[in-house]
């Protein structure tokens, strides 16, 4: 171990590309050693069957890429996430478009977003489902209202922070509303509405997890219950693991599409 | 105060609505070509605070920016408005643009009375406004763009200007990229490629140091003497006014208004050494006390 930080070191001391990049790779990984390291151990000195080892885990994880359980149970709440997530883009996408640009309709709303933002939705999930039963219908819902004003709010903020010299620019040449919105406001709101998007989708995959572990069982929730009552340690963390990296890959989708977006 | 004498039918035109709209009304009346091009006819203009929420009825909170200010501009004159800040220059200068509609009062351009913005005047702002997301050509043929020129006409024209501004090379950056003085210069580059009549100048090299300042402003004179625009600069600076003008508006403190115009004395081409000529000396000095009367230095806050 002490080699990989030697490594970071040198790097840091040499001073030019070839070093940034070691430095680079080197360092985080040199930081999840370590982190491993206290974390076996830690959970040798306390023998519990809700820990695991890091090689435990490790090892759960290979096994778990190839259970087909495993997968089912992502599938399941995946379908929820996205379709609740799509939903969360479509209308907040709009709505924070529309109140950033009509002061009116930003009055009209500013109470109830900053309310929205600030209130834990867990607690409104219990009238969800006596409203709509222990249904996909629910969850799908659950996950719209997690992530709605984490996607209004940012895109909101976007469209609001363009400066009025940009939009008396445009208007000073003659530019009509949809022409402001194409060349000016969208453009300059796309790096916001990204940043909502991102925080939207964490927000909604908290709340699928939230309603499946605690009202729907199924899916990821349905699983993860499974490994804790069995005392299934390691495999637990491993599919957590699996979520993050699930998640981490939907991020660089979204970074992706926000390339796109810029270079059009 | 200007010594403009008003005509019943102007009068009449003022009492219209004073909405904006995207277009140019037809004005009182279709004159003669000897008229003014921009004529900016007793206008008032005042401003409700908005930050304190609900007393926005409140008529006595208002701060009047302009009051009962006119003057003209003739066709190809370039004319100066000087004065303390807060005395409503620029206000004055987006109303021109149509940007802000008047209170009370009326301006005319080219003998029509304005009602918003118009493909005869072009703006070049303070802080040159620039898409960051754009590059310079881009930049450039914003306006064409808006007009649905054809991509290779006005990439050709953005090119052309690009290379009349002192950006030749430089086409492809992005704003970011580029100094104070150079975003300016793609401005400028801006203003012209949509072809105006009019440029209105609003304090467009008031953010730039002393050097670059200077180098703009021989650029502005290059170029405009080529043009021939009708162009209105509002500016902080006695010297660029007296420099830049054939013209000079002096403007008081809040509320502004116009307390004097004086013809610049010096003929074209202008040239850096005319600022140690006795009738430069002798006009800056007379600016200067205009400037520091009590009445004018008051917006000073």
């Amino acid at each position: 171990m002490s080699y990989s930080i030697g490594q970071s070191r040198s790097g840091g001391v040499r001073v030019g590309r070839v070093g940034h990049a070691v430095l680079r790779v080197v360092l985080p990984a040199a930081v999840l050693v370590v982190v491993c390291l206290a974390w076996n151990w830690y959970v040798g000195t306390k023998h519990s069957f809700y820990l695991a080892t890091a090689g435990a885990i490790f090892r759960a994880f290979i096994r778990e890429l190839g259970d087909g359980a495993v997968w089912r149970a992502l599938w399941t709440s995946d379908v929820s996430l996205l379709a609740g997530f799509a939903i969360a883009v479509a209308v907040g996408v709009p709505l924070g478009l529309v109140i950033g640009r009509v002061k009116r309709v930003d009055r009209l709303f500013a109470p109830y977003l900053q309310i929205a933002l600030v209130t834990p939705v867990a607690v409104l999930m219990p009238i969800v489902l006596v409203a709509l039963g222990l249904s996909r219908t629910a969850q799908i819902v659950v996950v719209v209202l997690f992530a709605l004003p984490f996607v209004v709010v940012p895109t909101r903020g976007g469209v609001v922070t363009i400066p009025r010299d940009w939009l008396d620019m445009a208007s000073s040449y003659g530019a009509k509303e949809l022409q402001v919105w194409r060349l000016v406001l969208l453009p300059g709101a796309t790096q916001a509405i990204v940043n909502g998007l991102r925080l939207g989708f964490a927000h909604a995959l908290t709340g699928e997890i939230t309603v499946e572990l605690s009202l729907i069982a199924i899916g990821i929730g349905q699983l993860i219950i499974r490994y804790q009552s069995h005392y299934q340690a390691a495999a637990l963390f491993a599919f957590v693991m699996l979520i993050s990296i699930q998640s981490i890959i939907a991020m660089g989708l979204l970074s992706l599409i926000e390339r796109k977006v810029r270079r059009a | 105060m200007s010594s403009f004498a008003w005509q019943p039918n102007e009068i009449k035109a003022r009492e219209l609505s004073t909405t904006m709209n995207p277009t140019i009304e037809a004005g009182a009346s279709a004159k003669a070509g000897s008229d003014p091009h921009i004529d900016v006819g007793q206008v008032s203009k005042s401003f409700r605070p908005t930050g304190g929420g609900r007393g926005g009825q409140d008529d006595s909170r208002a701060v009047v920016a302009l009051e009962d200010t006119s003057f003209q501009v003739r066709r190809g004159e370039f004319v100066s408005v000087v004065g303390p800040s807060g005395c409503g220059k620029t206000t004055l200068l987006r109303m021109i643009a149509g940007l802000s509609p008047v209170d009370t009062g009326q301006i005319n351009v080219g003998g029509k009375r304005v009602a918003g913005p118009g493909p005869d005047r072009a703006v070049v702002f303070q802080h040159a406004a620039l898409l960051p997301w754009a590059s310079v050509v881009d930049n450039i043929s914003f306006g064409l763009r808006l007009r649905k020129t054809p991509k290779a006409q006005r990439t050709a024209r953005a090119r052309d200007l690009a290379a009349l501004v002192g950006l030749a090379g430089f086409e492809n950056h992005l704003p970011g990229q580029l100094s104070g003085g150079m975003q300016q210069r793609v401005g400028l580059a801006r203003a012209l490629a949509v072809d105006p009549q009019i440029l209105l100048l609003d304090e467009p090299f008031g953010a730039l140091d002393e050097i670059t300042r200077r180098q703009m402003q021989d650029e502005l004179l290059r170029i405009w003497s080529g043009t021939g625009l009708t162009s209105l600069l509002i500016t902080h600076s006695v010297d660029e006014a007296i420099f830049l003008s054939d013209r000079i508006l002096v403007m008081s403190g809040r509320p502004g208004r116009v307390i004097e115009e004086i013809a610049v004395p010096m003929g074209r081409p202008r040239e850096r050494e005319m600022e140690r000529t006795p009738e430069f000396v002798d006009l800056r000095e007379h600016v200067w006390r205009l400037l520091s009367s009590p009445t004018v230095a008051d917006a000073h806050d």
